[in-house]
């Protein structure tokens, strides 16, 4: 099995790029014009590209303000290039389901993020984390606050993940525009196999109002500053938004009915 | 069919039956509306109240940040029309640069928030009421324009009328010739930063929405600023007295 993972990987360094080196410049830029395309107000950082069957996969991470997330662009020969995932950070396991990829394109985005990271000194993995090298940090904000006092993590930082363990977790789902204080609201990113790409963010509704949310801009540091309001306006129109109160945990001998 | 059968046969049928009514849920129509809201419990809501407070202990006050305060990248595109031109003619008439650090602490700073209105708008009136902008431009009817690029509707409650500000997220210096639906703003914002004690109330900028819509013009704007939207204000010069050098 050892063996396996190590000669999986010395497969995946030996295909991954770092730059475009080698491209056809068209086919380089018809992937820069797609990532600019669907994401006009964002900043799009090229993370590297690897080859898997004869099918280039590109890799870029977006800021766009508090937000931030990674696209992963498919480009087979002869065709144009295509979206195939974005999130704010990355999510090709569905639970109970087949993977949206094939497992060495998983494992070489993983490097890919890593080394990125690595570079850039940030998401330095915790003892714990089962997570996919992190992009962004809104499920773990949120996770840092609400484990503590409920027990329950949502243990993701990819909207469409979040909303999928809020969905099918301990929570009641609530109207957002009066979600109480405490509820969870998520705008999952959505996305268009061309374009664009709306990236989606999580956090806690709070006193007022308020919401508090991991900014990208602050290494991921719970801000809040954002109101219900702000969010609904920015985000239901191409995200959605979704609120949830987590249940509390039940005493010892009692029954949720 | 013998008596298991008939057993076999129900259990099968209501198993269909819930898989149908499992998989016809309503549509979502993404506004986040549950198709069959529930109310949690009173525990729920005790435990919610406990995350919010922690929440608000755990987060990083905005202020105390130098980012949540970046200045803008000074392109006013998105606010339409001749906003870039405007705001450079403007700089360039009174002599006004990017602010240096010394320049910012020596102005007032205020908590505010950041909205946007245009000609777009359905409540936006004909004649405008702003009072003499700078470029000196009026109606034929002799009521003064609000400019793209330059004018900033206020409550003038707060910001006195005519004042000379300065908004860091847009890089972008403003003229509070425009008044808005103050008494609104500050009841749907009552408790919110903008008008906390060093509130300056919310600042409505002025876009000229061009082919675009009223609710475009508003989201393009809130992409554009994001999460500034709740952001700092200097007061450069308290009413229209900069404008002839004096008070």
């Amino acid at each position: 099995m050892l063996a396996h993972r190590v000669g999986l990987f010395a497969f995946l360094w030996a295909s991954i790029r770092t730059a475009a080196i080698g491209q056809p410049a068209d086919s380089w830029d018809a992937v820069g014009d797609l990532v600019r395309q669907a994401a006009p107000k964002a900043t799009a950082e090229y993370c590297g590209a690897l080859a898997y069957r004869s099918i280039d996969y590109y890799l870029f991470v977006l800021e766009q303000n508090e937000l931030s997330g990674v696209v992963l662009i498919r480009q087979q020969a002869g065709s144009e290039p295509i979206i195939i995932d974005a999130d704010t950070s990355f999510f090709p396991f569905k639970k109970d389901q087949e993977p949206a990829l094939d497992e060495p394109v998983i494992d070489g985005v993983e490097i890919l993020l890593r080394r990125r990271n690595l570079a850039k000194r940030i998401g330095i993995p915790r003892d714990t984390s089962t997570r996919f090298p992190e992009v962004s940090l809104v499920g773990d904000a949120i996770d840092r606050v609400v484990f503590p006092i409920s027990g329950f993590r949502l243990e993701s930082d990819a909207t469409g993940e979040i909303l999928q363990r809020l969905r099918t977790g301990p929570a009641t789902e609530v109207e957002p525009r009066t979600a109480p204080p405490g509820s969870i609201i998520v705008s999952p990113t959505h996305f268009s196999r061309s374009g664009p790409v709306y990236l989606g963010h999580a956090g806690i509704v709070g006193e007022n109002g308020s919401i508090y949310s991991a900014d990208a801009r602050l290494d991921g540091a719970l801000v809040g500053n954002m109101s219900i309001a702000s969010w609904l306006k920015r985000f239901s129109g191409n995200n959605g938004c979704y609120a949830f109160v987590l249940h509390a945990p039940l005493e010892a001998g009692a029954q949720r009915f | 069919m013998n008596g298991y059968d008939a057993l076999i046969f129900r259990i099968a049928a209501m198993t269909i039956t819930f898989f149908i009514s499992a998989c016809d849920d309503e549509p979502d129509d993404g506004s986040g509306v549950p198709s069959n809201p529930s109310q949690p419990g009173q525990r729920d809501l005790a435990q919610a109240d406990q995350i919010a407070n922690a929440a608000s202990g755990n987060s990083v006050a905005p202020r105390s940040s130098n980012t949540t305060t970046a200045q803008g990248n000074g392109d006013l595109g998105v606010l339409g029309g001749d906003a870039n031109q405007n705001q450079q003619a403007f700089r360039e008439k009174y002599g006004l640069t990017d602010p240096t650090q010394d320049q910012l602490s020596q102005w007032n700073e205020y908590d505010a928030r950041l909205t946007a209105y245009s000609d777009k708008d359905p409540d936006w009136l004909y004649p405008t009421s702003a009072s003499a902008n700078w470029m000196g431009t009026t109606w034929t009817n002799g009521d003064p324009l609000a400019v793209e690029g330059t004018t900033v509707s206020v409550d003038f409650s707060r910001i006195p009328r005519g004042s000379l500000i300065y908004i860091p997220a847009l890089n972008m210096y403003a003229e509070a010739n425009d008044t808005g639906a103050t008494g609104i703003w500050a009841n749907s914002d009552a408790g919110q930063m903008d008008y906390d004690s060093n509130g300056a109330g919310r600042v409505d900028v002025y876009n000229l929405a061009g082919d675009r819509t009223s609710r475009q013009v508003e989201q393009d704007f809130q992409n554009e600023v994001g999460s500034n939207e709740y952001g700092q204000i200097y007061i450069v010069h308290r009413g229209p007295g900069w404008k002839t050098g004096g008070n």
